[in-house]
Order: structure tokens, then sequence, then C-alpha cells
């Protein structure tokens, strides 16, 4: 290979204009396609190490979740640099390694909202008042395999209750609302520390029964115990999907 | 010696390249789907899960929760219409209309868009940062006219006082804004900024 050549110590033939050339184009298209790697390896692995700014902004070290975070009584209330500031927010952190989360209330303001977002801040889903039922929301944020095990074993949730997937274990949801008048936004925050944000239980339908008594074979994935009693939610790491006697 | 040189040398301008290409990239470039009305700009779906992976970095770097799409949209302006740099020791007129939304907040920020706290509007005499829709008077024909500056003297009004730049940021809230078209043809106020006869600009 003439790139060989061009590094050999050969002290008869000086290396040519070509070979100096030769080396130069290997140098500058090795060095942009290591650069472009560098560049995409940067890009795609910042989501993951800015993970941390949103962790430390609302989820102080030893907190369990989910929890409202009010900044009401002097608790903790994150602010975030592009945030609204004639809007209130509220905000909850949830690990739904302990199961689907739900989030219900309701403001008495002209615009409010929810939204889901990972830890690295994108946004997983996003609903507003129009979306309420009899003037409220609620919301059951779950990972998919929960959701396909719950459907399963027969779940009933909640008639209006909206249903959010994520993948990842970690979040936070948002609520916000937007006062018409400044007078108005301590009795918005007073509604926004109403609102509700906790571990989902749900109520199963009873098991069919045939004409002899005997039940229809159910899926393992439903837990046992009388019907429209709260049930504990079914952990997707306790039960992973595609596991023995999953459907 | 010499083939290590080169490969150090490589590996050095390969690191240093790669890694500012990617922080200008992701900090300054404006994702795709930006859209653009006047001197306004916004970014639709930001944070959805398919935004663009330099949109994905920014937000996570930058440690922002961006608004969903059900939860409006974030105009930010950093010029007037006619180019110049909002700089509040001069007078910054804001007027028109905002077609695309029945609720809107207009706010004060860092010309990076970032929220602008009151001890950091120079003279600190900023009397308000955020106006609602609900908080100003509207014209006969539904317009209105905002003055934004050390001796604002309109009945709209958002008094300030500093040398720094500064950035509006639009937020809309309940309208047709996923009708907004790509050209953006909706109309979003005009800002004007006029010298107030102390030296600015």
């Amino acid at each position: 290979m003439s790139n060989d050549d061009f590094f050999a110590p050969d002290k008869r033939n000086r290396p040519t204009l070509r070979k100096v050339a030769s080396a130069l184009s290997l140098w500058l298209g090795l060095t942009l396609l290591a650069t472009l790697v560098v560049h995409f390896v940067i890009v795609f692995a910042l989501p993951s190490i800015g993970r941390g700014v949103l962790i430390d902004e609302v989820i102080p070290a030893g907190q369990s979740a989910p929890r409202l975070y009010t900044g009401q009584a002097g608790e903790p209330r994150p602010s975030f640099r592009y945030a609204d500031d004639r809007k209130d927010s509220v905000y909850c952190s949830f690990d739904l390694r302990d199961g689907a989360v739900r989030v219900a209330g309701s403001l008495d303001v002209p615009f409010w909202s929810i939204s889901v977002h990972t830890l690295s801040g994108l946004v997983v889903g996003s609903v507003n008042h129009n979306a309420a039922s009899g003037g409220g929301l609620e919301l059951l944020v779950m990972r998919p395999a929960l959701a396909r095990d719950l459907s399963a074993a027969g779940a009933q949730l909640p008639r209006d209750a909206l249903v959010v997937e994520m993948d990842g274990p970690l979040g936070l949801v948002r609520i916000s609302g937007l006062a018409t008048y400044n007078a108005l936004r301590p009795a918005l925050r007073d509604q926004l520390a109403q609102m509700q944000c906790s571990l989902a239980t749900f109520t199963f339908a009873a098991p069919d029964q045939d004409q002899d008594g005997s039940q229809t074979p159910q899926g393992p994935a439903t837990p046992s115990g009388p019907p429209s009693v709260p049930q504990p939610v079914i952990r997707p790491d306790l039960q992973p999907a595609g596991g023995e006697g999953e459907q | 010696m010499a083939r290590l040189l080169w490969l150090l040398s490589m590996a050095l301008t390969a690191v240093v390249a790669g890694t500012v290409s990617a922080i200008y990239a992701t900090q300054t470039l404006r994702p795709t789907g930006t859209l653009h009305i006047g001197p306004w700009e916004a970014v639709r779906a930001v944070g959805d899960a398919a935004a663009d992976p330099y949109a994905h970095a920014f937000i996570a770097s930058s440690g922002q929760l961006p608004p969903g799409s059900a939860e409006g949209m974030r105009f930010v302006a950093l010029a007037s219409n006619t180019g110049q740099p909002l700089t509040p020791d001069c007078s910054i007129t804001v007027s028109g209309f905002v077609e695309i939304a029945r609720l809107w907040t207009l706010s004060l920020a860092q010309p990076s868009g970032a929220t602008l706290e009151l001890g950091e509007t120079g003279s600190g005499v900023a009397s308000r940062l955020a106006l609602h829709s609900q908080d100003i008077v509207y014209n006969a024909d539904g317009s209105f006219s905002l003055t934004i500056g050390p001796r604002p003297l309109a009945p709209n009004s958002m008094l300030i006082g500093s040398e720094t730049p500064i950035s509006l940021v639009l937020h809309v809230y309940d309208g047709a804004i996923t009708s907004v078209p790509e050209s953006g043809e909706a109309s979003l106020p005009i800002i004007d900024v006029a010298s107030t006869g102390s030296g600015c600009g």
C-alpha cells in the first residue's frame, strides 16, 4: 500500500508529491469519518446524559414516587427555565416499575392540561380540558406490558380514563392551568394541589362460570380475590410479557 | 513514530471537531419542522417521540419540559419584523392580532428563550414579565398594541430597564394550533423597535 511506503523510513526515496497527497487524503477521509462517529455518539448520548438534569430538578434524593410536587407549604416545586411564567403547574414524579400511575382531577380555569414526560423531557402524551369528561380528567400511565396484562386479565378500567403507555419506567406528569387574572392564581394553585397522582388500583370482572359451576380458565395474570375489590397492580417486572402463562 | 503521530492527530481532530459540531448542532440549529411566522419561530411537536435526534438532545441537555401538542405552542422572537434586536432600552411595540389562539400569554425572556427573573432586568424596574391575553385592552377591531420599554406610555405596557437584549415568548393555548400552515401564513403580532431618544440601538 502506498501509505505504508509513505511511512517507511526510506531515505533513498523522499516522499513524492503524489505520496503526500495520498497520505493527506487518507488522513482527511478517516478524520472525517471519525468526526462523524464522535458527532453522532454525542448527539445520541445527550438524552441519557441529560436525564440527570430533570431528575435533580424534580426528584430530590430519597424521595419516593409517585409524589405530587405542589410548591405549597415549603414543598419543593421545580421551576423549569422555559416554562410560561403566567401559567401555574404542579409536577408528579413516578416509577412505573411500582405499577400504573393514576392522575385525576379537575381545574376551574379556561385552559388546563396534563402532559406525561420521560425524564429526558420527551412528551409521551398530553391532553387538555377539552378531553375532560364531566369536568374532570383521569389519566392512567402504564407500561405496554402491563396494559396487555390488564387487558388479558379483564381489568375494568374507569370508563372515561385515558391510558398513556410509556416504555421507560421513570417519568414526570405536569398538570398546568392558566388563570384568567392574576388574582385567581392562588385559587388555581390550591386546586392544583388537590390533583391526585398515585398508584392505580384496578377491579376485575367476575370470572365467567360454566353451567356446571366450573370456572372458565383465566390467564395467570388475573389476580385472585373477589371481583370489584381493588387489586394490587400487576408488576411487569414480576410478570414479564411472554413469560410463563402470559397470553 | 510518524504513524503514531498521524493517528493521534486524526483522533484529536475527530474528537474536537465531533464534539464542537455536536454541541453547535444541538444548541444552535433549529429542529426540522420549525415554523416561521414573521420574526416568530416555533418548533412543532418538540418533545414528541418523533422529534429528531438533535431536538431530543437539546431538550435533554437543557432540562426543559416542552409543551405537548395538546398544551399549545411556544413562539420565540429574537428581533423585530425589520430585524432589529430587542433591546429594552428602546421602545418595543408589539401590535396586531393573535389569530391562531383564543388564549395566549406574552413573556419577556432571555435571548435563549429561558425564563427571565425579575432580578435579571438590569435596573430592576420590571413591572411584570408576562401578560395574559385578557390582561390587555383591545382596539375596536380586535387588534391590540403593547409597548415594552423603560418609559412605556401606552395603556398596554410592560416596563423594563436593561441594556441586555431580550426575547419575546408567545405561548398560544386552546386554538387551531395544529392547523397553522407550514408556510406560516397565519397572523401573529408585528414587532417594532423605536428609539426612545436615549441612545437606544
